[in-house]
């Protein structure tokens, strides 16, 4: 099936006049799946990193939200962990099977909407990286960080931007 | 969702607790009156009647004979048996149901509107208006901040639809109520349809603040919205079910005239409400409205004629 003018032309524009801090290229083989990358927003603790997405666009997009994880390891408590196999237990891998690199984003799921667009979402992602929300938790375990010690979080936030995110 | 407001009925707790904090599920049998469930019962009821009884029915089923509406209820409600016969006698042979997915206003509203213009007298002259109706509706999205990228494939589905009323398909013929119906029974065609008339009937709020902002209220907590939250919460997002705000915008950008017939089971004589919305400026009014059926959280389509007269 030819793909939808839409997204030809979301992707072009994508291209052409993307947004700043945000890089998204489709797949020579695949134009449903797009390799990003966000540059961490100053002023937060994953500035000057660069973290590593894909988004990949279902069949039924846009009447179905696309498809976004982190494929860099990051500190925050909306973004489930990677998996490294050299450290985590059989326990923590039985945890975080199911959470690799997945992000809480209410547009992602339940409020999207037809009308919104890569760009939109690729922004989102970007202004959760400023406001982490510890109230509406993915890695419960760094959300509960971020709300009895935000400074010191906020501090391993940062070590994580600098040993992950620095490629 | 807000109805217009019933009697408390003594008995029930009176609380000022939302409706939704509990709900008991509600187990119905002859012996059930009606009148005593809260809406939110109601609304659970029926959801759960229309799951149950067709699990997974087509986007938009074929007309069939009013009296399998009659036939839902004659287990269990007589107000719900008269309000169907009162619907009958106002010459509503039939019903044709949409699936319970929180598009169905928009779906049933799409449908017997493109078969408005279908059995119209004078088909080239009511595509013209359609046609150009539709065409204004661009600069209106534009103007509420969608960009046409966004919008312009449904509105082209949409565009096609009614052309093909008038222009045959290359190689096809023009549209019929069949080829009409497995259009809307296509996820791909239907939900598009229903996308675009989700987006002009928020273009229509988001233009006009001053005018819906004081009936912009979140149908679960009740609480005032802003224009744009409740556009992009409410109107956009897909499955999110239609109320009177939504319907009263959609109405006027589209200039219909349109009756709901509110099925709600609470009227002693039987009687059946129809809510009415009309433009002074339809031009595609010629006979009785679009009708709509509404049951507490759906919405399928009334008509006069039967399916064997189709």
């Amino acid at each position: 099936m030819a793909l939808p003018k839409r997204i030809i032309k979301e992707t072009e524009r994508l291209v052409a006049d993307p947004a700043p801090g945000i890089v998204a290229e489709p797949h020579e083989d695949n134009l449903r799946y797009f390799d990003v990358r966000i540059k961490g927003p100053d002023g937060s603790p994953f500035q000057n990193g660069t973290f590593h997405l894909e988004l990949f666009l279902p069949e039924e997009y846009p009447m179905a939200p696309p498809k976004v994880r982190f494929l860099t390891k990051i500190y925050h408590p909306n973004i489930g962990a990677r998996i490294d196999k050299h450290t985590l237990t059989i326990r923590l891998i039985y945890r975080f099977a199911d959470k690799l690199g997945r992000i809480c984003l209410d547009i992602l799921k339940d409020k999207w909407s037809p009308a919104l667009q890569i760009r939109t979402v690729l922004l989102s992602v970007q202004a959760l990286l400023s406001a982490p929300n510890p109230d509406d938790p993915l890695a419960t375990d760094v959300a509960k960080h971020y709300k009895e010690d935000e400074k010191d979080a906020q501090r391993v936030s940062r070590e994580w931007t600098e040993k992950y995110a620095s490629g | 969702m807000q109805l217009p407001s019933g009697s408390q009925t003594p008995g029930q707790a009176t609380s000022s607790e939302p409706e939704n904090a509990s709900r008991p599920s509600v187990v119905v049998n002859e012996n059930t009156d009606i009148s005593l469930l809260t809406q939110a019962q109601l609304y659970d009821l029926n959801q759960n009647l229309l799951e149950d009884a067709v699990p997974n029915i087509p986007l938009i089923g074929p007309l069939s004979s009013i009296s399998t509406l009659r036939a839902e209820y004659e287990e269990g409600s007589r107000s719900f048996v008269n309000q169907v016969d009162y619907l009958a006698s106002q010459g509503y042979l039939s019903v044709r149901r949409a699936r319970g997915d929180g598009d169905c206003f928009y779906r049933s509203l799409a449908f017997a509107f493109i078969e408005y213009l279908l059995n119209s007298p004078q088909t080239n002259v009511a595509v013209a208006l359609a046609t150009s109706l539709l065409e204004s509706t661009i600069p209106m999205l534009e103007d509420a901040g969608f960009q046409k990228l966004v919008f312009e494939d449904f509105y082209e589905v949409l565009l096609s639809l009614i052309q093909q009323i008038v222009v045959p398909e290359p190689g096809g013929t023009t549209l019929t109520s069949e080829t009409l119906l497995e259009a809307f029974q296509s996820p791909e065609v239907s939900n598009s349809v229903v996308v675009y008339l989700r987006l002009v009937a928020s273009a229509q709020i988001r233009n006009d603040p001053e005018e819906y902002s004081p009936f912009l209220f979140h149908p679960e907590l009740g609480e005032p919205m802003g224009t744009r939250e409740f556009c992009e919460h409410f109107v956009e997002a897909v499955g999110k079910e239609a109320d009177h705000v939504q319907m009263t915008a959609l109405t006027r950008a589209l200039k219909l005239n349109l009756n709901v017939a509110y099925l709600d089971g609470r009227s002693s004589t039987g009687k059946v409400d129809f809510v009415e919305f009309r433009d002074p400026d339809s031009q595609l009014e010629n006979g009785s409205p679009i009708t709509l059926l509404y049951r507490p959280g759906h919405y399928d389509i009334l008509d006069k004629r039967t399916a064997e007269a189709l």
